[in-house]
């Protein structure tokens, strides 16, 4: 042969250096075929042969295979002399209980699964571990999930386990919002929703948004207009005129120009605005000016030029304000422009959220309260720490008598004495009960004061948040328990919270939430049903 | 004696016979069934004035709502509407409150 050779497969030259020839593995094989041929023919031969040869390459490990066996006699003696060879255990080798063969024990084999003082050899442990993986991965792998989507909905919210048909379709539209050009005979609810979700969903595009412009429209909620330019702005008074509720969320691009066509909407009374930091201190002049008169509804939140000059006209001119926000509020560092409020006299519902740090005054609230206090449905005050203080509760006790809703959040300087004493004042007064009650972060209240507000209004409270009173004892969360109408519950953060709260709870028959953030007690409790707790862990 | 079976007729003339449990998911239904002034509550025969197409969807739906609404959390199976009937399908939904 000469040395000498063509052009070769990366396969065939592998092959051919570890001496494995392709010839002779065609006549090894033809050999072999030739040979099964003949035992067929002469009928049934041992082939004994050809396993030796598979199995001459591990021999120290050979199968004594037991089971294989014909006749049941041999297999029981077999098997039995095998057992009793496990027990015999000398320097260091034994007899595996899976194969029966003789190996060494070392500190990595594994003890037989159901035999004592018996151990696997190293092939047949690995085979159990390999069993056992098959069995318990894919089973833990999806309780794991399960339990993770079932928290994550209760989390979201997502208790309804059949979403209604309307929330499917709305959730389908919003899905292919894209490839939609006009949206028609559905209801404003419908409508809204599906800006909600696109709104959530950061979808709402210029392009989008025109799909809900239409002439009949008369309540728009844009909740994310991000996305929107200036001659987007300008789209929805241009095509909706009959607006009577406009809806703008994180609306930063708006300018001037856009504030003076909304002002133009002939028919709009309620308009809710979140961040319009563009627009300067003549636009919300002119605005005011304009439209006062026609508002009832003004939500205003996170602007910069909103000054008290602003604010003074506000007070003078919207008089048919019934709903009124104002939440961070930059350049308002002055409580006088507030007490001008109590102008506003057809108020119900006044909400002052995260203003400046000296903005904040008892005095203003005071003034305000004085004035206004009496027609009051809904109280909304969240301060800054080292504000507002008892001064603050007194005014509300001895003005607000139609409140259904007081949220005092944040007032770490308000007493629990003082919230005691409104309550019982309330109570002795026939003040109605209220509906919403929230003392949020009020850290100082506790106890007392609790069951002074249950005893007032417990029959008619339908939600109540007292996230972080600490000072709250574990037996007056259990007579919340016993409240007919209340259906919400924030507890969290109260460290005194156990189990057993929990579970007097969820006997209430009306209870439908409670919240339980960083209760320490809770963690790991197994949850009751009939009601939903969010946040424990 | 209410029936048991409730006759659905869509606009287009096709005619679904659902068990009265089913028919009664629908707020509007269930009105009409169970109120002695609709004559609906007599003769069992409802009609929806979607296509059958539509009619099909909402049926399907009334099934999967008794099927699913014990079980706690999110149910894995998906009710699936394709998206060129979304916006019929609400309309109905939206006048049968479902």
């Amino acid at each position: 042969m000469s040395g000498v050779r063509g052009p070769n497969s990366a396969l065939t030259e592998f092959l051919r250096s570890q001496g494995i020839n392709a010839n002779e593995i065609r006549v090894r094989h033809e050999q072999r075929q030739r040979k099964n041929a003949a035992e067929k023919e002469s009928g049934s031969n041992n082939t004994d042969e050809d396993k030796d040869e598979k199995e001459e390459g591990n021999e120290q490990y050979k199968k004594l295979d037991i089971d294989a066996i014909a006749d049941p006699e041999v297999a029981k003696v077999a098997k039995n002399a095998a057992l009793k060879r496990l027990d015999e255990i000398d320097d260091g080798s034994a007899i595996c209980a899976g194969c029966y063969n003789k190996f060494t024990v070392t500190v990595y084999s594994k003890p037989a699964p159901d035999l004592e003082n018996a151990f696997l050899c190293r092939f047949c442990s690995a085979e159990s571990g390999k069993l056992k993986k098959l069995q318990s991965k894919p089973k833990d792998l999806g309780a794991k999930k399960k339990r993770k989507k079932l928290a994550a909905d209760i989390l979201e919210l997502r208790f309804m386990t059949s979403p209604s048909l309307q929330d499917i379709c709305i959730k389908v539209i919003a899905d292919n919002i894209d490839s939609i050009e006009e949206l028609g005979g559905i209801t404003t609810d419908s409508f809204n929703k599906i800006s909600r979700i696109l709104s959530k969903n950061r979808r709402l595009l210029p392009t989008t948004m025109q799909m809900f412009l239409r002439k009949d429209v008369e309540v728009l909620e844009f909740w994310d207009c991000s996305t929107f330019a200036i001659e987007n702005y300008n789209l929805i008074p241009a095509m909706c005129p009959n607006l009577t509720k406009l809806t703008l969320g994180m609306c930063g691009q708006m300018d001037d120009d856009n504030m003076h066509r909304i002002a133009e909407l002939k028919s709009l009374r309620e308009l809710y605005l979140d961040g319009p930091f563009l627009i300067r201190k003549s636009a919300w002049l002119d605005f005011i000016d304009l439209k006062g008169p026609h508002l009832t509804s003004l939500f205003v939140k996170s602007v910069y030029r909103i000054d008290s000059e602003v604010l003074a006209l506000l007070a003078e001119t919207c008089v048919n304000l019934e709903v009124l926000s104002l939440e961070r509020l930059c350049q308002l560092t002055d409580p006088s422009p507030f007490c001008l409020l109590g102008n506003l006299k057809n108020l119900k519902h006044l909400e002052l959220i995260e203003l400046e740090h000296e903005a904040w005054s008892d005095h203003a609230i005071g003034e305000i309260l004085n004035s206004i206090g009496g027609n009051l449905h809904t109280l909304v005050i969240k301060a800054d720490t080292g504000t507002l203080t008892d001064k603050t509760v007194e005014y509300i006790k001895l003005n607000c008598k139609s409140l259904r809703r007081l949220e005092l959040v944040n007032m770490l300087d308000i007493t629990d004495r003082s919230v005691e004493d409104l309550f019982t004042y309330w109570s002795e007064n026939n003040v109605p009960g209220l509906k919403q009650l929230s003392l949020d972060k009020c850290v100082n209240v506790g106890t007392n004061a609790l069951k002074c507000a249950l005893t007032h209004s417990g029959a008619s409270l339908e939600n109540l948040n007292i996230n972080s009173l600490m000072h709250v004892s574990p037996d007056t969360i259990d007579q919340l328990a016993e409240l007919p109408a209340l259906s919400t519950l924030d507890m969290s953060f109260i460290g005194a919270v156990n189990p057993v709260n929990v579970y007097k709870l969820s006997t209430s028959n009306s209870l439908k939430q409670v919240y339980a953030f960083g209760n320490i007690r809770l963690s790991g409790m197994p949850l009751p049903t009939g009601v939903t707790i969010v946040g424990t862990m | 004696m209410a029936p048991r079976y409730i006759k659905i007729t869509s606009n287009d003339g096709f005619v679904f016979v659902v068990p009265r449990e089913a028919a009664l998911v629908s707020e509007t239904w269930r009105r009409m069934l169970s109120s002695e002034s609709y004559i609906e509550s007599e003769t069992g025969e409802l009609y929806l004035d979607h296509s059958a197409e539509i009619l099909s969807y909402i049926i399907d739906y009334l099934f999967y709502n008794l099927n699913y609404k014990d079980t706690v959390g999110q149910t894995d199976k998906e009710f699936k509407i394709p998206p060129e009937l979304a916006l019929q399908v609400l309309v109905a939904a939206d006048y049968l409150n479902v």
